[in-house]
């Protein structure tokens, strides 16, 4: 009997062990995945990244010329990278923003040519809110 | 009635027992869905964050859109995140990395022990993988094109992997006239991944796996739309009876492959890796095409010379503009260029052929497959024993 007391206790402990472990490697960042037709607000909080993909633009001789470019307005959130999908056949591009500071801002994406001009352009409404608490 | 006492005491002592579990593991469940409620109108992902050390390879460090190449900044520790990786600085803002193997594809273990073994053709050619190996049995150049169907074009469509696939299969079938459907291969492809009615590109080492668990047809059954929506068309007609009509006339399917991935610490041509010209050539010098997945930066239009590496300001290589799928059909190594069939057209490149540069596929090779075997019989390997059959004498 007290030696299934004592399996249960350790099995208990054990669970609530390995859970808190689990919770303490893990450190949590939220990331906005945001795709390039999107069009309501987004919503995030201090310290979230938002992930912006650009529309997919097939690799062949057209397109090889043109570039997508990031920018932003607004204090509260800044661009930190950029990076391409992990596949052949489309040269869309991701890219990454991290909200500081409380406030409105507008992230845009331009599909620009050679020569730098702007071919097509998306734009998306960020709210950084207040920090909780 | 003591042992009935005793019974049921350890009874009431187990669900106790199992109560205290269940009610841990529960608790910790709600907390954990607490933790990832979706906000309705985005899709959120929680990610791990770790710390690794940094491998000594090539590195883009991307500052807030401004490139800076150093290594003494990049040999810090970093975090990964979605599997891009990223460095902390001194007031907690965050710098991204892109290595060239984290734009790519990271196989399991258990698939790089697969990769790493010599296709089965490609075993005589062993001893010569290998940086230092005495050349013997390599010629200086090797040029399948002969034994190719027509280059084709791929239009506005981003549909590169169904051509290098199908290209890479055909050649296997014999070549000749075969012309395999790239429309119904996207249209496999693209359900596969759960993308059905898209346009939206492939790893192209995947196709393989497709391309063994499904036949294609032939162009006359599915034939290509440059423009879409297409294949699908929005599951208007004529496309589902043609869909159809494709699936019972399908016959065309890989057999046996050995895909083949990136080594990003190799520092001479050692092994069998995507990245070593050394192996591409022993798979080429036995008679096997590769087909292949590579970055495409500094190419300059018609493409008609070796496209080399280029290099930014800072000294790296420039970066890749997207990946693109391409068959590569021969080498020429005293001048380091691999022939490589593209499907931009017979008017872009040599005819519809691109040369890369050895120094290219080392930098920007991602990963690619040998087909093996495929079914049925292929012609190409009732060959050598047509020709071992001696020729009889015309009679008098």
């Amino acid at each position: 009997m007290r030696r299934l007391v004592l399996l249960a206790v350790v099995l208990g402990a054990a669970t609530i062990g390995l859970l808190r472990a689990e919770s303490a490697q893990m450190v949590k960042h939220t990331v906005w995945v945001v795709p390039w037709d999107h069009q309501e607000l987004v919503r995030v909080q201090p310290g979230d990244v938002i992930e912006v993909w650009t529309r997919p633009l097939p690799v062949i001789p057209e397109n090889l010329e043109s570039r997508f470019r990031a920018s932003k307005e607004g204090r509260g959130v800044e661009p930190v990278g950029e990076t391409l999908p992990h596949k052949e056949g489309t040269m869309e591009r991701l890219f990454f923003f991290k909200a500081f500071d409380p406030g409105p801002a507008t992230l845009t994406v331009e599909l620009v040519n050679a020569e730098g001009e702007a071919r097509e352009t998306w734009s998306y409404a960020v709210e950084v809110a207040a920090p909780r608490g | 009635m003591r042992k009935l006492q005793l019974k049921r005491r350890r009874s009431l002592v187990l669900i106790a027992a199992l109560l205290l579990v269940a009610v841990t593991v529960g608790l910790a469940c709600a907390a954990t869905i607490k933790q990832m409620q979706v906000r309705p109108e985005l899709a959120i992902r929680e990610v791990p964050e770790k710390v690794i050390q940094l491998p000594e390879a090539r590195l883009l460090q991307v500052k807030r859109g401004k490139q800076v190449a150093d290594l003494n900044v990049l040999k810090q520790t970093y975090f990964v995140r979605n599997d891009i990786p990223f460095i902390r600085g001194a007031e907690g803002e965050e710098f991204q990395l892109i290595p060239l193997s984290k734009m790519e594809y990271t196989p399991s273990q258990a698939e790089i022990t697969l990769a790493t073994r010599l296709p089965g053709k490609v075993v005589r050619y062993a001893p010569y993988i290998n940086a230092g190996a005495v050349i013997t049995e390599i010629p200086d150049v090797v040029d399948h094109r002969s034994e190719q169907t027509p280059v084709k074009n791929q239009s506005g469509r981003g549909t590169c992997v169904c051509f290098a696939s199908m290209a890479g299969l055909e050649v296997e079938y014999g070549g000749g006239s075969l012309d395999l459907s790239e429309n119904y291969a996207n249209y496999l492809y693209m359900k596969a991944e759960g993308r059905v009615c898209k346009d939206d590109g492939l790893q192209t080492h995947m196709s393989a796996d497709y391309l063994s668990d499904h036949g294609v047809s032939t162009e006359s059954v599915c034939p290509y739309q440059t423009s879409f929506p297409g294949f699908c068309n929005n599951g208007a007609n004529p496309a589902p009876t043609q869909r159809a009509n494709a699936q019972a006339h399908s016959p065309y399917k890989i057999k046996s492959y050995q895909k083949t991935f990136r080594n990003d610490s190799l520092t001479t041509d050692t092994g069998v890796w995507i990245n070593n010209p050394r192996y591409l050539e022993a798979v080429l010098r036995s008679g096997k095409d590769i087909v292949f997945g590579t970055h495409v930066a500094g190419w300059t239009h018609p493409y008609t010379g070796v496209l080399d590496v280029k290099l930014t300001s800072g000294g790296n290589p420039l970066p890749s503009v997207g990946g693109h799928a391409m068959l590569i059909v021969g080498y020429n190594r005293s001048q380091e260029y691999f022939i490589v069939k593209n499907s931009w057209g017979t008017d872009k490149g040599q005819s519809g052929y691109v040369y890369l540069s050895y120094d290219y596929i080392r930098t920007y090779a991602k990963y690619g497959y040998v087909i093996n075997e495929v079914e049925p019989l292929a012609i190409r390997a009732l060959r050598p024993m047509l020709k071992a059959i001696p020729m009889m004498a015309p009679s008098d």
